[in-house]
């Protein structure tokens, strides 16, 4: 896949090997925003690495700040791009002394994809050395020791070995266009160069095993009791989702349908033998074993040319197929019916399964809400978490201390003054009715991680070899988040400027990183 | 009556017309019923073969007939399958090959049995012949090519999906193992194969089919566009199933006669289909679901909100297929209650089984019903919008078309129609009550500046002087569909023309159908080089059918079709347009001016709103993959 290295600040030389001496922020990229105030109860900063997610939010608590990072990744970027947020990250945390490990009190993943997590690999060294973990919070779909997890997992990492099992096959190259589609989708899950090699997997269990180390990894379920971190004075968190119902987890389409009786889930529909069927037809089995798959048995099948199996580049001619020629010449192969010739339609299975795949791992997202108790200002992260994850909170309830009633997830949307678009702004990651239609709070402001050019250059290609590009964001969305954030939405592309509405809100960027205050 | 032909004979006798057979009207194949899972089950094993009796047509192995041909390449296997000769004399004397899931050769055929039967069925309520979307060229100019015939390719895909590709001019099915789980009942990882759905076949026919009567039902403008394409594939495929004698005389035994309230067969569609997948359920089903908190099949409610929050295109279809479904039983019951009050000694409540007689009235009646609500159905299609149709839209012209044919409603067939749509909130836009007058579309009124009765005298004058009566001469006698499709293109550049000679006249026209027709361009609306307006001649149909009273009615439908831009809170936006005209050639008068006009700015609006509709259905696809090259593709994986 076409990996085109973006800078990630203004900075000259970034090609070169040389790094900033461990301990110093990058120029132009102060620890403290000019700018911020001296006061607040909360801040929530964005970094402007690239397509991906990276969020730092500090609670100062009185002098004893309190630091949450949510996912650490980029899509596209260099290892060295990376390494420098998290050195910042860390220069944050030290707050000017350049010594000493600095304390994440809690880290954050909300899913398997490398816009998410890749910072993990590429900036291991960093995180290893100079940081201190309090605790480590992932979503229930990442604990594999639990056997019904671990077989959705491994289904998934079968249909991403078959996919590019189909990529790699001369199938692709004759299929041209049909599977480009898939290869950008599959770097969400990809491990190039960049991360040293090292699976997105890979990211997981280092963060389990740090989480282990400091004595407190937590696979987070919803609808629990709010959690009340040790340190963290005043604020509870809430878990909305990954959903505990498995339907849900596997949903991404905006139907109402799903919730009834009409849930049409592909991987499932597909089901393994049929994931294993469409991989039967890319790769190469042993002739007994590819058999099972055909839907008819050999006799009934005829091939243009005989292949050996032993040898499948040495073909001789079908003495049945003379039979049948002067039907295929007038039918399939005739010239002037060119158009209606099939041999790549049945291609499109892969694409829509690259899809599934995608959008399963979405739903897994952990979503996370933030709440003061006293002023009762929700913060809302969502990962990328799309529809079935969403729908999922009309049904979630919190035994809250103090209430005699559970409280409805929904109320803490209609409270939410800070709002993480899901999924770069991509349409079906925002659910309108019972999702961004709550948010009726007039201090609501959007951030949305998304590098507009990295989003443009993915996709099939045209015949000029321009891309078609992914809808993100997505211009309804878009609109309809700038009408109920009243244009307080900011976008992480370090092209797109602040909007005066977001600046009069407080926002400070710089070019490394936006901050959000809640004062 | 027409003769057999013999092969010439090198020798001079001539042949003896007396003693040779005559051609057979119809040629018997066997098939599924509905597809094979029926065979596997005891209940239902009896009935789960059935003859399908299609019209008699030569053909070659394929089969390629007059209307399809069926290409049998598998491309996930990269092979072929021998194409079966259906004239072969050993299949002709056992009617076809006997059902099997594991003979390529016997899907070809099913294939073909059940597409025949639809394109027959669809024929029939026309009164004409069928034709498959045009061919537009790309960068051949402008010329659209006659498309003889669909083709369909048994096992064109390895996945769970079975979709009508205008791109290929095909139908494309696929092939797929159930589920592992084996609570689904299905044998697990057993191979599926969609070609042997009844359900599925006809289904996709009818877009086909649809697709060749209406082209821009494809163009989604609004939210019940596609969901109507879905629909009326439904309905095509639902109500072919009381065509079934032996099913349904066994569906009505197994519930009593009561179709409403009972899981039946006649109700559901692709059963197989929906269990292999581990839904526990048929696909769709038009009276009830599985529920899957109860695990059980239970009767759904009509509920008059419910269209207002479904828009996924399948889910908003099945609220259509109930509603029409609805029609039907209200139909059916009314037709047998005085069958069921015999039967019962006057109670109406039948005690035990019932007796084999009442079984087969009763399905008598519902073959009849069914057959007369799937007429309604397809007939409407002549009275509809070209362009952008809404179910309201669709409802009036199927009151519409029945009153023309029907004007007694001896059965109150047309107050079932409208009582059920009413039940789930399916209503028209801008009519004042919901009675069959107020539904029916408006006739052209008389205009306030002429003097009574010179409208009507000029649109005479009109349709004399674009000489409709001389061109629909020109077609009747037209035999094969190669000659009709040519004669109809001349007749609609013709008429074309004369629009434009008689542009004083079409002032009128104009004013009818909100089109722009004359020299006196408004903006927005392309122009060519003479000054005058882009329109075209989209279609010309005729149709000789007869009334109720036992008259005949002579009719034309033209549609015309115009694009204008229009501007929208700063973006330009491209919005097409378009009128049916329903032409009484006896009385020579426009019956009815239905479309859609310009500088219709409250449908801009609508059209806008609901592309842009954050919840109008658009997947994670879109966000990746862009628009769709194959719209029924993406549709088909969540539905059929």
């Amino acid at each position: 896949m076409p990996t085109k290295k973006k800078p990630l600040k203004k900075r000259s030389g970034t090609k070169s090997r040389t790094k900033a001496p461990a301990g110093h922020p990058a120029p132009g990229a102060p620890i403290v925003a000019p700018g911020s105030p001296a006061k607040f109860r909360a801040r929530v900063r964005m970094y402007r690495q690239g397509l991906g997610d990276c969020f730092l939010v500090t609670f100062p608590q009185n002098g004893k700040p309190f630091h949450v990072l949510i996912d650490c990744g980029v899509l596209v970027g260099t290892g060295e791009s990376m390494t420098r947020v998290v050195e910042h990250v860390r220069d944050t945390i030290r707050g000017g002394t350049r010594t000493g490990k600095a304390r994440l009190d809690v880290v954050v993943a909300t899913h398997e994809h490398k816009d998410h997590l890749s910072g993990f690999n590429q900036a291991r060294d960093v995180f290893s050395r100079d940081f201190d973990f309090g605790s480590v919070w992932l979503g229930w779909t990442e604990n594999l020791t639990k056997p019904e997890i671990k077989k959705i997992k491994e289904a998934r990492k079968r249909v991403a070995l078959m996919l590019r099992a189909a990529l790699a096959s001369p199938l692709a190259a004759a299929a041209g266009a049909q599977l480009q589609d898939i290869e950008s989708l599959l770097a969400f899950t990809e491990d190039d160069d960049t991360t040293g090699a090292r699976t997105i997997a890979e990211a997981l269990e280092y963060l389990k095993l740090r989480g282990k180390a400091a004595g407190d990894l937590r696979y987070c379920e919803p609808g629990t009791g709010p959690i009340e971190v040790e340190g963290l004075e005043g604020v509870r968190v809430y878990v909305l989702g990954p959903p505990r119902d498995p339907i849900l987890l596997k949903s991404s389409e905006v139907t109402k349908a799903h919730k009834t009786d009409d849930v049409i889930y592909h991987l499932s529909r597909t089901g393994e033998a049929g994931v294993d069927a469409l991989g039967a037809a890319v790769a190469t089995l042993p002739g007994s074993d590819r058999d099972r798959y055909y839907p008819f048995s050999a006799e009934h099948r005829i091939p243009r040319v005989l292949r050996d199996p032993a040898a499948p580049d040495t073909v001789k001619p079908n003495p049945h197929f003379a039979a049948i020629r002067a039907f295929v010449a007038q039918t399939y192969d005739d010239p002037a019916q060119e158009w209606r010739r099939i041999d790549h339609d049945w291609l499109s299975a892969f694409g829509q399964l690259a899809l599934d795949l995608d959008s399963d791992t979405n739903n897994t997202s952990l979503v996370l809400a933030f709440e003061f108790v006293h002023t009762r200002d929700v913060l809302l992260f969502v990962g990328d978490a799309q529809v079935g994850n969403w729908q999922s909170w009309a049904s979630v309830e919190f035994d809250v201390p103090g209430r005699s009633k559970p409280m409805p997830a929904h109320d803490l949307l209609a409270r939410t003054v800070f709002y993480k678009v899901g999924h770069h702004c991509s349409h079906n990651a925002t659910l309108k009715k019972g999702g961004l239609e709550l948010m009726q709070n007039d201090d609501l402001v959007a951030f949305i991680p998304l590098d507009k050019a990295t989003a443009k250059m993915q996709g099939k290609k045209d015949e000029n070899g321009v891309p078609k590009g992914w809808d993100m964001p997505a211009a309804p969305l878009l609109k309809a988040l700038n009408q109920h954030a009243r244009n307080r939405v900011v976008i992480s592309d370090v092209n797109e400027p602040l909007p005066p509405e977001a600046a009069k809100a407080g926002v400070v960027a710089t070019d490394t990183y936006v901050d959000y205050f809640l004062k | 009556m027409a003769k057999m032909k013999t092969p010439p004979a090198d020798d001079p006798v001539p042949p003896h017309l007396a003693s040779m057979p005559p051609v057979p009207t119809h040629r018997s194949l066997r098939g599924y019923a509905f597809d094979p899972s029926l065979a596997t089950k005891l209940e239902t094993a009896l009935v789960s073969e059935i003859t399908y009796t299609v019209p008699w047509e030569p053909l070659r192995p394929g089969p390629i007939g007059e209307y399809v041909e069926v290409v049998d390449f598998d491309a996930a296997s990269d092979c072929f399958y021998v194409p079966v000769d259906l004239d072969h004399p050993a299949v002709l004397a056992q009617h076809g090959l006997m059902p099997s899931e594991g003979n390529p050769q016997f899907h070809q055929q099913m294939v073909y049995a059940v597409a025949m039967t639809t394109i027959d069925r669809f024929e029939k309520s026309l009164g004409r012949k069928a034709f498959w979307a045009d061919r537009f060229e790309r960068g051949g100019g402008r010329a659209t090519q006659f498309i003889q015939r669909l083709r369909l390719y048994p096992h064109a895909l390895r996945m769970a999906n079975a979709y009508y590709s205008r791109n290929h001019g095909s139908l494309l099915f696929g092939y797929f193992p159930a589920t592992e789980d084996p609570a689904s009942g299905q044998f697990p990882g057993g191979m599926v194969f969609t070609c042997l759905s009844h359900d599925i076949v006809a289904h996709e026919t009818t877009h086909a089919l649809l697709d060749g009567f209406h082209e821009y039902f494809m163009e989604a403008t609004n939210p019940d566009v596609l969901a109507f394409h879905e629909a009326f594939a439904d309905i095509v495929a639902l109500f072919q199933h009381f065509t079934f004698p032996e099913v349904l005389a066994h569906q009505i035994a197994t519930t009593r006669g009561d179709l409403a309230a009972t899981e039946n067969l006649l109700a559901q569609l692709a059963t197989q289909f929906g269990h292999a997948r581990g839904t526990h359920a048929a696909l769709r089903d038009a009276i009830g679901r599985y529920d899957p908190v109860r695990r059980k099949w239970v009767k759904h409610e009509p509920d008059p909100f419910e269209l207002d929050d479904t828009l996924e295109v399948h889910a908003r279809g099945a609220i259509f297929v109930a509603a029409v479904f609805d029609a039907f039983l209200s139909i059916y019951k009314n037709r047998t209650r005085d069958l069921l009050r015999l039967s019962s000694g006057g109670t109406g409540q039948v005690q035990g089984e019932l007796h084999p007689d009442l079984v087969n009235r009763l399905a008598q009646e519902a073959s009849k019903a069914a057959g007369h609500v799937l007429n309604m159905c397809i007939r409407a299609l002549d009275y509809c919008p070209p362009v952008d149709l809404t179910f309201g839209e669709y409802l009036r012209a199927l009151i519409t078309a029945d009153m023309d044919l029907m004007p007694e409603d001896e059965h109150r067939y047309r107050v079932a129609f409208i009582e059920a749509f009413r039940r789930r909130g399916i209503y028209p836009r801008n009519v004042r009550t919901l009675s069959e007058d107020s539904l029916r579309w408006a006739r052209p009124g008389e205009d306030p500046v002429l003097p009574p009765g010179e409208m009507e005298a000029m649109l005479k004058r009109f349709i004399e002087g674009i000489r409709l009566r001389d061109q629909v001469d020109r077609l009747r006698y037209k035999k094969t569909r190669s000659e009709i499709w040519d004669e109809t293109r001349n007749i609609r550049i013709a008429l074309h023309q004369s629009i434009q000679e008689y542009v004083g006249k079409a002032e009128l026209l104009q004013r009818l159908t909100g089109l722009a027709l004359t020299a006196d361009v408004p903006k927005g609306v392309k122009v060519h080089r003479d000054g005058l307006p882009v329109f075209t001649v989209k279609a010309f149909r005729e149709a000789r059918r007869q009334q109720g009273n036992g008259r005949a009615l002579n009719q034309v439908f033209i549609t015309l079709l115009q694009s204008e831009t229009m501007e929208h809170e700063g973006r330009v936006q491209s919005f097409r347009c378009g009128s049916t005209l329903v032409i009484d050639l006896d009385e020579i008068r426009i019956t009815y001016v239905i479309g859609k006009g310009l500088h219709d700015l409250q449908r801009l609006v609508r059209t806008i709103a609901f592309k842009e509709g954050v919840d109008a259905g658009a997947s994670l696809a879109a966000t990746y993959f862009g628009e769709a090259d194959e719209p029924f593709a993406a549709l088909h994986q969540l539905g059929a």
